[in-house]
C-alpha cells in the first residue's frame, strides 16, 4: 500500500509541478474487454477492464525517463483449469483432488510494467531499469528471444518489462552492438544477451549470444527446477524476389536437458490495393513429432509460456485489408502440420475517432480432441475497446 | 534612349520566355526535383483524412529528410494512439523500417510497404520518400503547355521503367512556370496507366528560406472519392540534421 501511495505521489507531483513548466508528457490508454466463449456446453464470459498510465520527461536533451503502470479488473468466470483445455486421455490421469494444482485464476493487477532512464552521450545509448526487450524479426514467434514469449492470439501487443541494464553503440558502417544484463541472485543466474546487428544488401541481420535461467517445470510430479539456457542466433529480415523475407534461427544449449533449435521463416506481401499477407513458419524442437506423445508437461509448459509450441512445427498466416480509410479486416490462421489442427481468428478494426479504436477478433478451434488447436478449447471471440490518451 | 531601353527589356523578355519553352520534359523534370529535393528538410505537418462519409481523422508528424530526399524520417506526435510511431525510409524509400514505441519493436519492411497508405490516408509511404524518382523511375515527356488551377503550366508525362519499382504506371504532372512546383500531379495505376486513382492539388505557395514550397496539398482518391490534406505548419531547409535521426538508433531519440 506505501509503495502505490508512493507511485501516485510521485505522478502526481510530477504532472502537477513539471506540467507547469512543460517537461513531462502522460499518455495512456483504457482498455475495456469482453472474451466470450462456448465452452464445455456452457456460455462464458471474462470482462477486463484495464487502465495504462504512460509517463515520459525529459530531464535534459539526453536524458529521458519513461514509466508505464498497469492496473487491469477482472470479472465474469475468473476462475478456470487448465486441464479443461487438454486431452480427456491427459486430463483424465490428474486425481480430483490434485486439480486445482491445475488451477488459472485471472487476478486483478496492478504493476510497475516499465520504468527507465535513456541517456545518449554520444554513438551510446544507455537504458537503465525496467524495460521492454524485443528481439527477432519474427512476428509471432522470436527464436531468439529469451526473455518473452508472444500471446499467439495478438502477436503484437505490448510485453512486459524486463529488469535490466541496456547499452547501445553505434559501430562504423552503421553496425550497432547491444548488450543486455538482466541481474538474478548471482552472476550465473541473471540474463545476459549480446547482439551485433547492421545492414547490407537491403538485409538487416544480427548475430545473438545470450543466457538466462531457463525453468525446467514437471507439472506431474510439481517439482519446479532451472537450469542454464545458452542460447546462440542470427537473424535476416529483407526482401527476395519483391517480396519481403525474413528468418530468425536459435540453438540453445541446455545444462539438464536435451539442446535443441528453433527457427523460423517468414514471407510478406503487400498488394496495390493495400491488401497486406503474411506467412510465417515455426520449427521448435522443443515440440512433438506425433500427437500421441503430447503430455500433461508438453500442454502445460505451452499454456505457460515455458515453450513456445507443442507440436514440432506451425504455421501461421496473417492478413489486413483496408476496407475503408478507417475499418480494416484481415485475420490470422495457426495451423499445425503435426496434428493438422488449426485455430482461425478473423479480426475487425474499426475507428471510431482519433483516439477510440474497435477491435473485434474471433477465435475458432478446428483440431480433434488432443490436438494443439483442439475444438475443445472452446470458440468464441473477444471485442476490444481502446481509448487513447 | 527610353525607346532603346524598352526594347532592350523585350528582348531579354522574350529571350527568357524563349529560353524556358525550349525546355525539355527531363529538364523540367531535373527542375522540380531540385526544388523538392533540398539537401536537408525540417517539416511539421498534419494530415487529415476526409472520408467518404465525411468523417475526419487527424494526424501531426514531423519530417526529416537528408541527402536530397533520399534519407526520411518521419516521427507521429498525435493523436496519443500514433504518437511516437516513426517510419525511417532510405535509399529512395526502398529500405524502410519502422518503431512501434509500445512494443519498443523496430522492424524492418521490404520495399513493397511503400505502397501501404500513411495511416489510412490517401499518401503512400512511396508518395512521402521517394526522393528523385521522377528522374529514375519515369521516361519524361513534354506534352502542350496548359494553364492550370489559374498557373500558366508545363504539362509533363512520366511513364515507369520497366525496370522501375514504382507503384504507379503513369503520372501527368502540370508544373509551374514561375517557380517549378508542380501544381497537379494525376497517378496512375500500375496495373491500368489509364486509370487515374489519385490526384495531388498543391497551393498557398509561400517562399520559405528561398525555397518555393507549397504549404496546402490535397490528394483526391478517384477510386473510393475520399480526401486527404496535408499541411505545412513549419518548415525549414537545409539546416543541420543529427545523422542518427537517420539510423535505427535514431527511433529511440
Amino acid at each position: 500500500m506505501k509503495y502505490k501511495i508512493c507511485l501516485f505521489l510521485f505522478i502526481f507531483i510530477h504532472i502537477f509541478v513539471n506540467n507547469a513548466f512543460g517537461e513531462m508528457s502522460v499518455g495512456g490508454y483504457f482498455e475495456p474487454q469482453l472474451s466470450a466463449m462456448y465452452f464445455n456446453d456452457e456460455y462464458l464470459q471474462l470482462n477486463s477492464n484495464k487502465l495504462r498510465i504512460d509517463v515520459t520527461s525529459d530531464l535534459n536533451d539526453n536524458i529521458r525517463f519513461t514509466g508505464n503502470y498497469n492496473y487491469i479488473n477482472y470479472n465474469g468466470t475468473t476462475d478456470w483449469n487448465l486441464l479443461d483445455f487438454m486431452p480427456n486421455r491427459l486430463s483424465n490421469i490428474i486425481p480430483d483432488s490434485l486439480r486445482n494444482l491445475y488451477a488459472l485464476l485471472y487476478e486483478n493487477k496492478d504493476e510497475l510494467d516499465n520504468a527507465y532512464i535513456r541517456m545518449y552521450v554520444s554513438r551510446f545509448t544507455f537504458t537503465v531499469g525496467r524495460q521492454q526487450i524485443s528481439v527477432g524479426s519474427g512476428y509471432a514467434w522470436n527464436p531468439t528471444d529469451l526473455f518473452n514469449t508472444k500471446d499467439i492470439l495478438d502477436p503484437t501487443y505490448e510485453q512486459p518489462g524486463v529488469n535490466g541494464i541496456r547499452l547501445d553503440a553505434g559501430l562504423f558502417f552503421n553496425n550497432t552492438i547491444s548488450l543486455f544484463y538482466s541481474p538474478e541472485y548471482n552472476w550465473e543466474e541473471s540474463g545476459k544477451l549480446i547482439r551485433f546487428s547492421g545492414t547490407a544488401l537491403h538485409f538487416d541481420y544480427a548475430l545473438l549470444a545470450g543466457e538466462i535461467k531457463q525453468a525446467n517445470s514437471d507439472y506431474l510430479n510439481f517439482c519446479f527446477s532451472t537450469e542454464r539456457r545458452r542460447m546462440y542466433g542470427f537473424d535476416l529480415n529483407g526482401q527476395l524476389f519483391g517480396l519481403g523475407c525474413w528468418s530468425e534461427n536459435a540453438y540453445n544449449n541446455m545444462d539438464s536437458t536435451n539442446d535443441f533449435w528453433e527457427n523460423i521463416v517468414g514471407i510478406d506481401y503487400t498488394f496495390s490495393s493495400g491488401w497486406y499477407v503474411m506467412a510465417e513458419y515455426l520449427y521448435s524442437e522443443t515440440g512433438k513429432k506425433k500427437t500421441s506423445e503430447y503430455d500433461i508437461n508438453d500442454w502445460m509448459r505451452y499454456l505457460s509460456t515455458e515453450i513456445k509450441s507443442i507440436s514440432r512445427s506451425q504455421i501461421y498466416g496473417y492478413t489486413l485489408y483496408p476496407l475503408t480509410d478507417l475499418i480494416n479486416i484481415g485475420g490470422s490462421v495457426i495451423y499445425s502440420p503435426v496434428d493438422h489442427s488449426s485455430l482461425f481468428i478473423p479480426t475487425v478494426e474499426y475507428s471510431i475517432d482519433d483516439n477510440l479504436m474497435l477491435t473485434c477478433f474471433g477465435s475458432i478451434y478446428t483440431g480433434q480432441d488432443g490436438s494443439m488447436y483442439s475444438h475443445k478449447m472452446g470458440q468464441g471471440g473477444i471485442i476490444r475497446l481502446k481509448a487513447y490518451f | 534612349m527610353k525607346r532603346l531601353y524598352f526594347l532592350f527589356v523585350l528582348i531579354l523578355l522574350f529571350s527568357i520566355v524563349q529560353a524556358s519553352e525550349e525546355l525539355t520534359g527531363p529538364q523540367i523534370i531535373q527542375k522540380v526535383s531540385d526544388l523538392m529535393n533540398q539537401e536537408t528538410a525540417y517539416a511539421k505537418m498534419t494530415l487529415t483524412i476526409v472520408t467518404t462519409s465525411g468523417k475526419e481523422r487527424q494526424f501531426e508528424y514531423e519530417s526529416y529528410s537528408s541527402d536530397k530526399n533520399e534519407k526520411n524520417a518521419i516521427v507521429y506526435t498525435s493523436p496519443s494512439r500514433v504518437k511516437g510511431q516513426a517510419m525511417l525510409l532510405l535509399n529512395n524509400a526502398d529500405d524502410i523500417w519502422a518503431y512501434y514505441p509500445r512494443t519498443d519493436r523496430v522492424r524492418k519492411l521490404a520495399t513493397h510497404a511503400k505502397k501501404q497508405k500513411m495511416q489510412g490516408s490517401n499518401f503512400t509511404y512511396e508518395d512521402m520518400g521517394s526522393g528523385d524518382s521522377f528522374i529514375t523511375d519515369f521516361i519524361t515527356s513534354r506534352l502542350t503547355d496548359i494553364k492550370m488551377e489559374g498557373y500558366d503550366c508545363y504539362k509533363i508525362e512520366l511513364k515507369k521503367k520497366e525496370e522501375s519499382n514504382s507503384n504507379y504506371g503513369r503520372l501527368l504532372m502540370w508544373v509551374i512556370k514561375d517557380n517549378f512546383v508542380p501544381a497537379v500531379i494525376d497517378y496512375y495505376e500500375k496495373d491500368d496507366p489509364m486509370v487515374c486513382s489519385k490526384r495531388l492539388l498543391q497551393k498557398d505557395i509561400r517562399v520559405i528560406d528561398k525555397i518555393p514550397t507549397p504549404m496546402q496539398m490535397n490528394m483526391h482518391n478517384n477510386l473510393d472519392d475520399s480526401d486527404t490534406k496535408m499541411s505545412i505548419v513549419e518548415c525549414k531547409y537545409n539546416i543541420k540534421i543529427d545523422k542518427t535521426r537517420f539510423t535505427e538508433r535514431g527511433f529511440y531519440r
